[in-house]
């Protein structure tokens, strides 16, 4: 996706190099942005904001890690950023709530009908931010639950509780709006 | 152990595979994003890629090291010889 070479020029001040690095990975930034904050102009904000602090922390990023994965993380901070700002971010219960909740799962029955794409798109749009985050970064981008709570001030324990609901709520509303 | 979606269920199959797959299913941002991306970071960013570029180039450290001695060495020689010049004015 991005050469190491790319990402020297970057460093070095080099505007084509930046500019390159953008036009390489703005389709993947804006989605990532879009899918955790749930609104296109947002999503906007969201990405503008990463690439600024993509390129104040170029000089940080270590060679040794995916750049890729490091992006992601960039975009995920900012967008985290973005939905404290407007108070809409972990509303959805407090940790110790979470952590009281006891996640049992019922069995999604017998499907009937595949789902598709959109669908499922459609579900994720209509969770609350802060479940969609955790089933966003999880399910889609597949980090650990530990990142997860690391990247959003949350217990590992808080994040997986999060991530039973969403799973639980996005089945609900698939297996019986199909 | 947060794998709580089964193997076994197509139901649970089905919602795994669609969720990995929206990773690459890339979304369309609204008209104008590009410019607007692009007319930020001209804004915020461009103005300091001189400077991080002198910062990392070398021969540019050199030059800058070698004007800042000579202004250091320039200023010294200013100060004696005005001291010397007012002891000789005094005299």
């Amino acid at each position: 996706m991005v050469s190491r070479e790319l990402l020297e020029a970057c460093r070095k001040g080099d505007r084509g190099a930046f500019e390159e690095l953008v036009e390489r990975t703005r389709g993947q930034v804006y989605t990532l942005a879009y899918r955790l904050v749930g609104d296109r102009h947002d999503a906007e904000d969201v990405a503008q904001d990463a690439y600024l602090r993509v390129y104040r922390g170029l000089s940080g990023f270590r060679e040794d890690a995916r750049f890729e994965t490091w992006l992601y993380r960039v975009v995920t901070n900012a967008a985290f950023t973005h939905l404290k700002r407007r108070g809409r971010f972990g509303a959805v219960m407090t940790e110790d709530q979470e952590a009281a909740v006891e996640v049992v799962e019922q069995g999604a029955g017998p499907v009937q009908q595949t789902i598709d794409r959109d669908e499922v798109k459609r579900a994720l749009e209509d969770l609350p931010e802060s479940l969609r985050t955790v089933v966003v970064l999880r399910d889609v981008y597949g980090l650990s639950l530990r990142e997860i709570g690391q990247e959003m001030g949350i217990s590992e324990g808080a994040a997986k509780v999060r991530l039973h609901r969403a799973r639980k709520k996005m089945k609900d509303k698939l297996w019986t709006t199909t | 152990m947060d794998d709580d979606l089964s193997y076994d269920d197509p139901a649970d199959l089905q919602l795994r595979a669609t969720m990995a797959a929206l990773k690459d299913d890339l979304e369309s941002p609204p008209a104008g994003y590009e410019d607007r991306l692009w007319a930020e970071l001209e804004r915020v960013l461009w103005w300091r890629a001189p400077i991080r570029r002198l910062a990392h180039d070398r021969r540019a450290q050199v030059t800058a090291a070698s004007v800042g001695g000579a202004v250091i060495a320039a200023v010294a020689i200013g100060m004696l010889w005005r001291r010397s010049a007012r002891r000789t004015a005094v005299a």
